[in-house]
């Protein structure tokens, strides 16, 4: 558990803030941002997601109206036959079934059947409706975090021993409901992320490249030296939201700050990544090419607590006061 | 001081997602195969040492990632490649009918000096599956295939079973040393020495190596 997320005084902040009848997100983001304490995380996620209304008259009602809507979608797009899809569509359908036995393999829970049939009706409706994109390789990984923190509000204990055979199908259907809309509401802010040459994530390996050089230059001079381009291994950092390299039950955590940042986001990344990348900063001087790409494909992060990703996360923040307000700060 | 020279020979897997890219490497390179593997996003990296005609070898391969989106980023990994090795299912006809786009892709993204005798090897994977009754691509199919692109070597393999492999990046590394090696000598304008024997020739790259220090 992260200490800060759970410590009574936040609790009760968190508590007061949730209660009122209408919710300042301003001030939920604030709060959210150093840690949501676990049993408030989905009503905190969808409330920062703009899926909840932070009228609370409404709330109940938003949500229903927003299940059923998704519902209509899976019965018009994905419970069809193959003979009424186009080419495309069963191209795309065929390749989300090919990635979702892939999806975070390490956890067990991910290998039930059941599980691997919502986030396959999760990422078909959404790539469906979201022609621009369509599906992407790695969206696969980013509704995990949506799945698990839905998840938690019928099921207890650790995930080990989640089994979701024993969700009636309604609630499965509100579960993958909320993944839907909360990932469309995510994605939403990062759609060049996602379509033809990917160009906002180029946007973003760029703009990593050029920070990383003003707050570590002999870190920076050495990739280059050794020829090592940042989109060789930061590509994937921004494509999967960082979720592959780092030990997958502190996920959550980390996207608490995430969705905290809100609109914000995608220039935060860069300030989150910058600040991972440079926990090595020593050890990469170190290493030659070939080691290098080694080293940053298989990062030594397994053994990571809260406290590694909240220092990374604190350095970024710091980083992100010093830097973006004065671009130029550093520059010479 | 050993005189001897390591060469660095730096080889592309392409092909679509699902086919075995990432499950051929392992087996090649840690001698294990798993059912666990998340799809590649990007490009995964791996090394190989081993030794062809007595020289040291590394070869350093980049797994790709199989989705078409992905394509753009060809540039950023497929520059300065050895050798390309085109991966396809034998169950799956849409990769082997994908070959023709990568093997064009890849021209196009690596534009190498001469593209028609650039080093390709196309493996035919999970020859495993079901004990070869679910194959839709022949054999003969494939190789036709291989012929009307210069004569691409071909393998057919299995991942899984630990099929003609290692034989197969064997193959790998012998084309990419010879592809270099051709390459070396345009560069520097040695192809007469070339007929001297190989030994004429490490000397001379060697003294070119050093004037650079």
């Amino acid at each position: 558990m992260g200490a800060r997320s759970t410590d009574s005084a936040r609790v009760l902040k968190f508590t007061k803030e949730l209660s009122g009848q209408m919710i300042v997100v301003e001030r939920l983001r604030e709060l959210a941002w150093s840690g949501v304490p676990p049993y408030m995380r989905p009503d905190v996620w969808r409330l920062l997601l703009g899926y909840a209304p932070p009228n609370s008259d409404r709330r109940e009602g938003v949500l229903r109206r927003k299940r059923l809507e998704y519902l209509d979608c899976v019965a018009q797009f994905y419970d069809i036959p193959d003979t009424e899809r186009s080419d495309d569509e069963i191209n795309m359908l065929r390749q989300i079934a090919v990635d979702c036995p892939r999806t975070v393999p390490d956890v067990a829970f991910f290998q039930q059947a059941q599980v691997q049939k919502s986030l396959e009706r999760i990422l078909y409706t959404w790539a469906i409706r979201h022609p621009a994109s369509g599906y992407v390789q790695g969206i696969n990984d980013l509704v995990t975090p949506f799945l698990v923190v839905f998840l938690s509000e019928y099921l207890d204990g650790s995930i080990d021993s989640w089994s979701i055979s024993e969700l009636s199908s309604a609630n499965i259907s509100n579960i993958e409901a909320d993944c839907y809309w909360c990932l469309s509401q995510l994605l939403d802010g990062m759609q060049d992320h996602y379509t033809f040459a990917q160009p906002g994530i180029q946007r973003l390996v760029f703009k990593l490249k050029e920070l990383v050089r003003r707050i570590d230059e002999p870190v920076s001079r050495h990739v280059e030296d050794q020829g090592l381009e940042f989109l060789q291994f930061a590509f994937r950092w921004f494509n999967c939201l960082l979720i592959r390299e780092i030990p997958f039950h502190l996920v959550t955590r980390l996207w608490d700050t995430y969705l905290a940042e809100g609109d914000a986001l995608p220039d935060f990344l860069v300030y989150i990544f910058a600040s991972f990348l440079l926990t090595w900063s020593e050890t990469l001087q170190k290493l030659d090419f070939q080691e290098l790409v080694m080293f940053l494909q298989h990062l030594p992060t397994h053994n990571w607590t809260y406290q590694e990703l909240e220092m990374v996360l604190s350095r970024a923040y710091m980083w992100h006061s010093m830097f973006n307000n004065s671009p130029s700060h550093l520059a010479s | 001081m050993s005189m001897r020279r390591r060469t660095l020979l730096k080889v592309i897997v392409l092909g679509d997602s699902g086919v075995g890219k990432t499950s051929l490497m392992n087996q090649y390179v840690h001698m294990k195969f798993t059912q666990q593997y998340k799809a590649t996003i990007g490009a995964d990296f791996v090394t190989k040492e081993l030794q062809i005609d007595d020289r040291d070898v590394t070869l350093q391969i980049w797994d790709t990632a199989g989705q078409e989106r992905f394509q753009s980023l060809g540039v950023a990994f497929y520059r300065g490649a050895d050798c390309c090795v085109l991966v396809y299912d034998v169950n799956v006809m849409k990769s082997f009918d994908s070959l023709d786009n990568w093997h064009e892709e890849f021209l196009k993204q690596a534009n190498p000096t001469d593209p028609r005798t650039f080093p390709f090897i196309l493996l035919g994977n999970k020859i495993d599956v079901d004990g070869g009754n679910t194959r839709v691509v022949s054999e003969k199919k494939a190789k036709d295939w291989c012929a009307s692109k210069e004569n691409i070597p071909y393998f057919e393999t299995s991942a899984k079973e630990d099929i003609n492999v290692d034989a197969a990046f064997h193959c790998i590394a012998k084309t990419a040393l010879a592809n270099e090696r051709e390459q070396d000598m345009k560069q520097y304008g040695f192809i007469k020495q070339w007929r001297f024997g190989y030994d004429h020739y490490l000397v001379l790259h060697f003294s070119l190596h050093s004037r650079d220090l």
